[in-house]
């Protein structure tokens, strides 16, 4: 438990690092911006005659266009909140130039388009963090119950084995390797019966696919006894397999004795 | 005063009150603020336009985070 509690604070320490580390970006990119946006001014006020160049003096949506970069990274790496703030501080920061220095016509309409392209853009860039983060935390919760799953049918010693409509092996647990050994072959018959076709005899794939709920016990060829239980499974793809339960009963056989159920 | 100078006056009032009810919602919700003392940062943030602000989005960071508490509750 203690060991879990220090993973999940190292976790949480990284994530406040990483979203620092994010956050002093984000600065270096706003001060870059603004100073890239005003760079015709500085020039003005501090007399570098060598950078008096006329880009500095064109019309400033292109400077302005590079606000976008902050903006979207805020919404990618922080969310909503951040591109949110980051917006209205750009136009802010973009405004007195915008509206009071500016020479060019629209000085008002440009920078409200700004801010409409920014907005959208920016919550574009939260809305794909906030999907990629939820499609992650779906997957960490789906791998923890599948091994807590796996975990109670390992410690009960019963053999899962989920087969596909076309005999493929789509899940086993350690168990089954137990039993069978490594699964090298892609198809039931050849894994467990080393055949090079369905063994249609004994098969109930079919039938289980179709909803029946099957039950029965079958002699392998080395004289080992399983009982097998199948019943339909519909997979994560959607598509209707069996779910095969094996479990050992041969010595119960050996020696006539009811097989024991399993212990809760 | 002419039409521009009223929708100027229009947009640095928006932008100004967005970015203030997001910091103070942040302020109502922060145990500790820079200072110790909340009211003279609300007084900042409503009054003194842009810079009060930036200011205090300089002075607390965190105010760029998202809470994210649902996440460890996910798991029950």
């Amino acid at each position: 438990m203690s060991k879990t509690r220090s993973t999940s604070g190292d976790l949480t320490t990284s994530a406040k690092k990483r979203d620092f580390q994010h956050l002093g970006i984000l600065a270096l990119m706003m001060v870059f911006c603004s100073v890239f946006y005003y760079f015709g001014e500085i020039i003005d006020l501090t007399g570098w005659e060598g950078l008096r160049w006329s880009f500095f003096y064109s019309v400033h949506d292109v400077h302005r266009l590079l606000f976008l970069i902050p903006i979207i990274y805020a919404g990618y790496f922080l969310g909503y909140k951040a591109t949110a703030l980051v917006t209205i501080v750009a136009v802010g920061t973009c405004l007195p130039r915008a509206l009071f220095i500016s020479t060019f016509p629209d000085p008002l309409l440009r920078p409200v388009l700004f801010i409409i392209v920014a907005s959208v853009l920016g919550y574009f860039a939260a809305r794909v963090r906030d999907l990629s983060k939820k499609q992650h935390r779906s997957k960490v919760l789906l791998n923890n119950k599948i091994d807590r799953l796996s975990a109670i049918l390992e410690g009960i010693g019963i053999g899962v084995l989920i087969i596909g409509p076309d005999y493929s092996i789509r899940f086993y647990n350690r168990n089954l390797i137990r039993d069978f050994g490594e699964v090298t072959k892609s198809h039931c018959y050849e894994y467990l019966h080393g055949l090079d076709a369905p063994c249609h005899p004994v098969c109930k794939l079919s039938d289980v696919i179709n909803g029946a709920v099957e039950r029965w016990e079958y002699v392998f060829p080395d004289g080992r006894t399983f009982e097998i239980s199948a019943s339909p499974h519909i997979d994560s793809d959607g598509v209707t397999c069996q779910l095969s339960v094996l479990r050992d009963i041969t010595r119960y056989r050996k020696g006539d004795a009811e097989p024991a159920g399993p212990t809760n | 005063m002419g039409l521009e100078w009223i929708l100027q006056l229009v947009l640095f009032g928006v932008l100004h009150w967005a970015l203030a009810a997001l910091l103070l919602q942040d302020l109502a919700n922060r145990k500790q603020v820079v200072g110790k003392r909340k009211a003279p940062w609300a007084i900042a943030i409503m009054f003194v336009t842009f810079v009060g602000s930036l200011v205090y989005m300089l002075c607390h960071p965190r105010v760029f985070l998202e809470d994210d508490t649902d996440e460890n509750n996910t798991e029950r």
